[in-house]
This record gives C-alpha cells, structure tokens and sequence, in this order.
C-alpha cells in the first residue's frame, strides 16, 4: 500500500513538473539563443568549442571565436569570418559588438582591387542588424547601426530616419547598465531628416536635442562635453535655419531660377570589362572663381552597373521599379548570382569621368547576363552644402530638357506616419550588351525600358 | 527528523574530506583568481568574458562534485558495510537516503558558496560590487541545478555501479542541458512524429538543466528580461518537484534492495 501511494504520489508531481517545463519554456529563450536547433547548426565547430559550450562555457566559446574571427580580419581572410560572426551571434545573442561589426564587415569590407564595396552583400548586412534588434529590442545600439548602415552606407537617408528615432527614444547617457544613447548620436536623427529633404521635422529635431542637451548640462555642469553639445546643436539648428530662409522664403530664393545642369551620359567599353563613363552635370557657372581655384567639387554622381532586369531596392536607380525585391527574407552569406557594379564619380568643373576597371574581380564580376543596364545619377539630397545652397536640398534649383526626373521619396517614421516630398533629380539608363563587354569594343546605347 | 539531520551531517564532513572533491574546488578556485588573465580572448569586454568563465567554472567545477561525490554517497556505505549500523538502528530507509540527499546539497551549497565569495571579489576588483552583487542569481540557479544532479546521481546509485552512475549522470545532465535542442525536435516543423516523440520524451522525462542556465543574463545586464522573477520561481519549483520525484523512485527502489 504504501509503495503504491509513493508511486502515485510521484505521478502526480512529475505531472507537475511536465506541466511546470511547459510554462518555463516560452522564458526560457529570453536566456538563450533565439535560432531554433542550434545543436545542428554548431556541427562545424571544433569539438571543443562543441563541448565547451555544452558545459556552460558558451559565451567564453563566443568570445573565443570573436577573437578568432579578429585574427582572420588583420590577416584579410575576411571570407573566413563569416561564419564566425554566424556561430557567436548564436552562441550569444546579446553580443552586440558581433552584430554591429559583423554587420559593418558584411556591408563595408568585401571589395573589389579598385576598393569598391561588393553591394550584393548590403541586404545580409541588413538582415543581420534586423537579427540583433530582433534579439536585443531594450539597448540602443543596433538600432543606431541600422539607421547608419541606410544613411552613410546605402545613403537612403528617408530609410534611416525610424531607426534613428528609435535609438533616439532611450533615454540620455547610461548609467551602469542603463541602454541610454550618448548624447552626440542624437544628431544623426536631425541630420537624417535634413538628407530626407523634411527640413521642418530636421529643425524640430535640432530644437528637441538643444533642449535635451540643456536639461543635461543642468545635472552635468562640470562635463566639458555637455557643454560643447549645446553649442554643436546650437550652430546646427540655426545654420539650418538660416539656409532654410536662404534657399526658399527669401525673395528671390538663392535657388532660383533653376540651373540647366545639360546632364548627359557616355559610356564606351574600352577594354575587355573595362568602361570608360563621362559625361556632364553643369554646377560649375554657379561657383565663383576662387571655389574653382580650391578645386572645390560640387557634388558626385552616382553610377550603377547590374544584370538587366535585376531590380533592387537598396542600389540607387530608381526606387520607383525597384520595389523589395532584393532584400533577404532570412540570413544568409549567399548573394545573388549577378552582376553589380557601383561608383561614384566627382564632378569637377561641370564634368565627370572616370574608367571602372571590373576585369580583376571575376568573383564580384561575373558577366553572366546577355545584357547590362547602366544607371547614372545625380542626387542633390546627398549633394554637397555648398552646392545645396544653390540648387536646394530637393533639387529645386535645377532643371534639364531631357534627363529630369520628378520623384517622390517617402519617409516613413517610427510611428508610421508618412511624408513624401518632390526631388527633382537627372537620371539616364543605358544598356551594354555581355559581347560588348568581354570584347572590350562598343558604346553603350540610351536605355529607355526603366522609364 | 534527527536521523536524517545525522545522516545529513556525517555525509557532508565526509564528503568534504575527500581529496577528489577538494581537488575540483582547488583547481577552480585557480581559475576563477587567474580569469582575468583570459581578458585577451575579449579585449573590449573584459568584465563580460570574466563573468561568463567565471560562472562556467562555477558551473563545470559544481558538476563534477556532484557527480564525483553523489555517485558514491550509498555504495560507499553498502561497500564498507557501515549502512548495516546505520539500518539496524531505528532508521528508516527513506531517512537515510533522504539524509544522504540533503548532506549532498548541503556540501554543494558549501562549495558554491565558496567558489562565489572569491569570485564576487575577483568581479568587484575588476568591476563594481553592484556588478558583483548581480552574480548571486546565477549562483542560486547553479544550486538548484547541482541539487537535480545530487538527486539523479543518488537516484542511480540505488541500481547502477559507480563506474556506470557516473556516464549515466554526466550523459542525463549533457542531455538536459540541451533544452532548447529537445524543445525544437518536439516542436520543430518538417519532424516526424517519431521525432516528435523522441523530443517529447526527452524533453519532459529527463530533467532539464538548460532551464537553470541563466548567465547570459547575468553576462549582459543590459538585457530586459519579462517576468524574471516569475521564471526564478518557476524554475526553483521545477527543481523542488523533479528532486521529489527522483528521490521517491530512489526509496521505491532503495526498500526492496537486499543490503
């Protein structure tokens, strides 16, 4: 008898504890990784690495493999770190350091012999950012980085300005452990909306940061930094000002009337995989002699080769037939089987021209496709502010007979809410067949299928 | 009552006079001192790294003692036939083993204990004491961890030999602390039923010290965990249940053992 009440009473309690397991496990994974399987996954490691991080040793292991994967950067083996960055971000998942260089690596690193960045891999870099704000919803950092990977390396600043907000949201300066922002990356915000053409939301945010730093000097007077930030804000927020009145309210604006920029484009293949793009965006009558003499550069213009038919949002051709369809549903290190080139070229004195050389990277280059489309593009949201202050932060002071384009570009906040502007850029496409490349001989022809 | 205190207190001055027990909390007393010597292996975050090798040698040095001590706690007693003095005094079975239990416990809160005291000091000297302060949750889950393993290696020390005991509750822990591993083949898509099963059956049949696995918070600070205290809890009542069930089988098992 009394065995058996000893084994119902045991029944019961592992019921108890079967049910108990099942409340923990949705807990459970705010401790540890979120990718499901992780055991599967980790069969590419060292057996120590397996066993180390079996026996509880998994963020030492992580450690370890960061440090690995530092070994290979300095040796530039950055093929190798790829996988690293993987297996830490699941080993530890509140590494913030791994996602935030990982994802730098990804997007800057990988070039080609003339140092361009090889831009099939920026939609992994992006997905590995999302990945650890997915991961770490409560610190400031990745959000920060996200915003920065859309503002200074794809240079949609209208992408980056809900990733900016959110990073700003934490609260001013940590404490110990506090995920507050510094200070000073408060500014990307205001500078993301000024790039986005929403100069009002930009001097909003200027006005929301001086006051955010003067409640800080406040409790800090004896910081020199806090001080210093005021002024920065400061100086910002009126310079803002002062060129918003500039440019558009006073009469006549400094933008007016528009320049004929007379752009135009030539591209002639002058070697096997080597193209020679000229052509002119004429800024210079604007800029008096001695700018000329400073051999100042009034702006770049952007070029873009890809695979016709390839379509990407995160290039600059032409947002509007770009769509998403490039961007990764899920991380990955593969990039698409295509061809894309990217560079900017300065415009000196009206003109630019510049040979891109793709015949040394055939891994980045591969030519597969019959037909290559070549965007260029000039950009008066990322234009200079000297030149700004002449053809305006949307273009409004430019014009050309053939090439202008009216687009709008949408900024969507953290809320949701919505602004679109007008920016009048030039814009031309031309097309290069895949003989003509590899010939080395031909000039590219206008390509009207894109508009 | 005063049986099982007795039990309790001779098995943990035993166990603390063991030259094997006392070797695993040397050598990571050793460690935990010299951790911040293996600040290079994560030069921007040395607090990070120290705390989690910290808490990992914690952690590993815990599981051997417990092993190492829970696997002989009874076939030491029936080896030397001293267990015929105790049961022929009026001592019940269940007593002794549940003296044999909590003497284990108690001689693992003892080396926990230890091993944290210098460690918050090697974290406060490196850190802050608030960031050494932290550590005393992972400590506490490290206990209630090494209590299941006390029990389930007591549990097979009813039936096993030593030798087998000891594969069979280093296999368990190494399996059971691949939670999240057995959860995803319960509940993973594209499984078979049969896998479904087999990760069913792990996943609630073995104890899971996955679930006491809580460094990583502790780790980074930074990170908000919902309801933290409810998970503490939760777990510590996991634990208290699982010890219950692994010490009954033990009795059930123990009562009909010819010794």
């Amino acid at each position: 008898m009394r065995r058996t009440q000893l084994i119902l009473a045991m029944l019961v309690l592992w019921a108890l504890s079967a049910a108990l397991q099942t409340a923990i496990d949705p807990h459970r994974k705010q401790f540890e990784p979120k990718v499901q399987g992780l055991f599967g996954k980790m069969t590419g490691l060292p057996t120590e690495y397996i066993f180390g991080t079996m026996l509880g040793f998994r963020e030492v292991v992580a450690g370890a493999l960061w440090v690995r994967a530092d070994a290979f950067f300095h040796e530039g083996n950055y093929d190798a770190i790829l996988p690293i960055i993987r297996l830490v971000t699941w080993l530890d998942p509140h590494n913030l350091d791994v996602y935030s260089t990982g994802a730098w690596h990804i997007g800057y690193n990988f070039t080609d012999t003339e140092q361009r960045s090889d831009r099939r891999y920026l939609s992994a870099a992006l997905k590995l950012l999302e990945e650890g704000v997915e991961n770490n919803p409560d610190v400031y950092d990745l959000y920060f980085e996200m915003g920065w990977m859309w503002y200074d390396k794809i240079k949609q600043a209208h992408n980056s300005v809900q990733w900016f907000q959110k990073a700003y949201d934490f609260p001013d300066r940590p404490d110990e452990y506090s995920p507050g922002i510094p200070p000073a990356r408060r500014h990307m915000l205001a500078h993301a909306w000024e790039k986005a053409g929403l100069i009002d939301q930009c001097l909003l945010a200027w006005q929301d940061i001086l006051q955010r730093h003067e409640r800080y000097y406040e409790q800090h007077k004896k910081e020199y930094m806090a001080r210093v930030q005021i002024d920065v804000a400061k100086h910002n927020y009126t310079l803002t000002d002062l060129r918003q009145y500039r440019r558009y309210l006073k009469q006549p604006p400094d933008t007016q009337p528009p320049l004929d920029v007379k752009f135009d484009v030539k591209v002639r293949v002058v070697e096997p995989k080597i193209i020679e793009v000229s052509g002119t965006v004429d800024l210079g009558q604007y800029f008096d002699e001695q700018m000329q003499k400073m051999d100042y550069r009034p702006g770049r213009v952007d070029v873009v080769l890809r695979d016709e038919g390839y379509k990407s949002s995160i290039l600059p051709t032409d947002e509007k037939e770009a769509g998403e369809v490039w961007r990764q549903k899920v991380f990955t290190f593969e990039v698409p089987d295509v061809t894309i080139m990217q560079e900017q070229i300065a415009i000196i004195k009206g003109k630019f021209k510049r040979k891109i050389d793709m015949s040394k990277d055939p891994m980045m280059y591969n030519f597969k496709a019959p037909r290559y489309v070549i965007t260029v593009r000039f950009n008066p949201l990322y234009a200079p502010p000297q030149t700004q202050d002449r053809i305006g932060w949307r273009g409004e002071g430019i014009t050309d007979k053939r090439y202008l384009r009216l687009d709008k570009v949408t900024t969507v906040d953290k809320d949701g809410k919505t602004y679109t502007v007008d920016v009048r850029r030039v814009r031309k496409h031309l097309m290069l067949t895949r003989e003509q490349l590899l010939s080395g001989k031909g000039e590219a022809v206008e390509y009207t299928g894109l508009e | 009552m005063t049986a099982v205190m007795a039990i309790a207190y001779n098995t943990v001055r035993e166990a603390l006079s063991r030259r094997v027990v006392l070797l695993f909390l040397f050598g990571a007393l050793v460690l935990i001192v010299l951790s911040p010597l293996f600040s290079f292996l994560s030069p921007r975050e040395e607090l990070t790294l120290l705390k989690s090798l910290g808490l990992g040698v914690i952690q590993l040095a815990s599981m051997f003692i417990c092993i190492v001590m829970g696997i002989s706690l009874i076939p030491t007693e029936i080896e030397r036939r001293t267990i015929y003095t105790v049961l022929s005094k009026p001592v019940q079975r269940y007593e002794f083993v549940l003296g044999k239990f909590l003497g284990g416990i108690l001689t693992m809160l003892f080396n926990i204990l230890f091993m944290g005291i210098v460690f918050f000091a090697v974290v406060a000297w490196r850190g802050t004491p608030k960031q050494a302060l932290e550590l005393w949750k992972g400590f506490m889950m490290i206990f209630f961890q090494m209590s299941i393993l006390v029990s389930l290696a007591i549990f097979f020390s009813v039936f096993l030999t030593p030798f087998v005991n000891f594969f069979m509750s280093l296999g368990v822990y190494i399996v059971g602390t691949l939670s999240s591993v057995t959860e995803s083949l319960m509940k993973g898509e594209n499984r078979t039923i049969i896998q479904k099963g087999i990760g069913a059956v792990l996943h609630y049949l073995l104890p899971q010290f996955g679930n006491f696995n809580v460094q990583n918070k502790i780790i980074h600070p930074e990170t908000r965990i919902i309801n933290e205290g409810v998970y503490y809890v939760q777990n510590i009542g996991y634990a208290v249940l699982y010890i219950a069930v692994l010490l009954i089988i033990a009795v059930i098992i123990f009562d009909r053992r010819e010794v």
